[in-house]
């Protein structure tokens, strides 16, 4: 509970958020530990996004606490990089890869040209993610994988230490999705502490080290081997849980 | 013989100061128009452009009723319009395009209403619709030229904040910039654009000139800055052409400017390298005949291999 620990990349208190009028969640108390990829679960409309967009600052909050590496949001902007959900931009837009990833250091150099520092970032976080050859492309004629790879090379040229990313799975095959999973852990093994949203159960059960279980209010929370029981599965998605057993784990309907 | 005599008119007609000032006047809202237009076209303030076109009516009415300045009144009609937008539209059962559908036409209403007062009713009407650039004064072009150096050097000023807010509002967001702010802005420069642009094209067409040469250059490039580049020089361009054929054509200077933008567009629509009808029809044969080549692989082979 000693909120200025360093142990924990965001520490939630009591945290309530309203959304138009409904009560989007519940005093959620948690910790996200630092040096982790932690998934946050749960069904559409569990509060998923919007306990994301608070932590980033983006929501106002109801009640309770948010500290980012024991700092309150407004103090930590450096510290944290915010990844938007894809369908967010519209991919058509007249940029090429690497004008994306130099947004990344706007958040430092507002006016007058790029320092050539700055953009040596942007270029090795591109590099960082597998796409320094499709650089000067325009970002409509990417893919749903590699238009995520480059949302990440821009929150990476962010230089912070947390990233946090919303449904960055979403619309992704699953090829595309195992590889973005391996680049969140290359980048936690670099001392990035990882916080995403997903729907997909499995995936997560194999590829997050812990699982913040919601649905508006905090379910479970923990490593997954502790947390990913049929108890707060069910608990989780109430009756819509359809589940298979075996070695690939559960299917949610 | 002819020819050479109408030329020689024409030629008359150039050296004529009421005319160069027009021609000025022309291009540097077109260039005007190419750079603000850009942000228009990506954020896709189209509407809201016309909208605010329309609404600044009422002031240049009231303006040119009192012989006070056109440029305040239009000014201060399209900023309390915009309030009154925001305003009603806070309303639960009002959506935001319902809001400015109904003030919008509104205030345009209320311009029209207040003129018909005028005793010269037509020729007022028409000339405040679609613009007078040949009423061109000398000092008309000066103030469209500060407005004109204010609008650029805060677009270049605010450059990352605009193309964020525009490509990645949340992400801006996220970074602590002030995307409401920058929002306002955006909506600022296009009104100020809106309002010098008037005396060239009028209330009703400034729009087309706005967004056309905008959107022309987005047919032709992948890349903001080129992007503006572009949309400066077509709408610099539109607003020579349209001038100089307008006279010896004898048609209304404004609405051939516009004619000239749009002619501009189409064929940038049909024959842009990237983005035409044109050369993707030429793809899309190559990749249909690519197709029938390689049909003819002896696929049966194949299958049995595996």
């Amino acid at each position: 509970m000693n909120g200025s620990s360093n142990l924990e990349a965001v520490s939630l208190r009591d945290l309530t958020v309203v959304y138009r009028d409904v009560m989007a969640l519940e005093q959620v108390t948690v910790d996200v530990a630092s040096g982790a990829v932690t998934g946050i679960i749960g069904p559409n409309g569990a509060g998923k996004t919007t306990l994301l967009k608070t932590v980033a600052g983006l929501h106002p909050t109801a009640g309770g606490t948010i500290r980012i590496f024991g700092g309150p949001v407004g103090a930590s902007r450096e510290r944290f990089a915010y990844v938007p959900q894809r369908e967010a931009v519209d991919w058509q837009f007249p940029v090429r890869v690497i004008d994306v990833v130099r947004m990344g250091r706007f958040a430092r150099t507002r006016v007058g040209r790029l320092r050539r520092e700055d953009r040596e970032i942007a270029s090795a976080a591109l590099n960082d993610v597998g796409m320094a050859d499709l650089s000067s492309r325009q970002i409509g004629e990417l893919s749903g994988g590699q238009q995520q790879r480059v949302f990440i090379a821009r929150a990476l040229a962010q230089q912070a230490d947390l990233l946090i990313l919303d449904e960055p799975f979403a619309g992704i095959d699953a090829a595309s999705q195992e590889s973005i999973y391996q680049l969140l852990h290359r980048l936690k093994g670099l001392g990035k502490t990882v916080l995403l949203s997903t729907h997909d159960l499995t995936t997560a059960r194999y590829h997050c080290d812990d699982a913040i279980f919601l649905n508006r209010r905090l379910i479970a929370a923990g490593p997954v081997e502790e947390t990913f029981s049929l108890e707060t599965l069910e608990q989780t998605y109430g009756g819509r849980l359809l589940h298979l057993h075996g070695d690939h784990g559960v299917l949610v309907r | 013989m002819i020819v050479l005599s109408l030329w020689g008119e024409y030629a008359d007609v150039l050296a004529k100061g009421f005319f160069q000032r027009a021609l000025i006047e022309s291009v540097l809202i077109g260039i005007l128009c190419g750079i603000v237009g850009t942000f228009v076209v990506l954020r896709g303030y189209a509407f809201i452009g016309d909208a605010l076109a329309h609404a600044t009516f009422p002031g240049v009415a009231i303006a040119y009723l009192w012989r006070a300045s056109v440029l305040g009144g239009a000014l201060a009609a399209g900023f309390v319009t915009s309030f009154l937008i925001g305003w009603v539209a806070r309303h639960r059962k009002v959506s935001n395009d319902t809001a400015i559908g109904v003030l919008f036409a509104g205030a345009f209403a209320l311009g029209v209403v207040i003129v018909s007062r005028a005793t010269t009713y037509t020729k007022d009407i028409s000339s405040l619709l679609f613009g007078d650039v040949i009423g061109v004064s000398q000092r008309d072009i000066v103030i469209l030229l500060v407005t004109g150096v204010l609008i650029v050097g805060t677009v270049a000023f605010c450059y990352r904040d605009l193309l964020l807010a525009a490509f990645d509002p949340t992400f801006a967001a996220a970074i602590g910039r002030p995307v409401g702010l920058i929002d306002a802005l955006t909506l600022g420069l296009l009104t100020l654009t809106i309002v010098v642009g008037l005396q060239t094209v009028g209330n009703i067409l400034i729009v087309a000139l706005v967004v056309t040469p905008s959107a022309t250059a987005r047919l032709l490039t992948d890349r903001v800055p080129v992007m503006m580049l572009l949309g400066a020089t077509i709408g610099g361009l539109s607003g020579a052409v349209g001038l100089l054929a307008s006279y010896p054509l004898e048609l209304a200077p404004g609405a051939t400017i516009v004619i000239v933008a749009t002619l501009a567009f189409f064929l940038a629509l049909a024959l842009s390298p990237k983005h035409g009808w044109l050369f993707s029809a030429i793809e899309r044969r190559r990749k249909v005949e690519d197709g029938r080549r390689m049909v003819k692989v002896p696929l049966t082979q194949d299958w049995e291999k595996r």
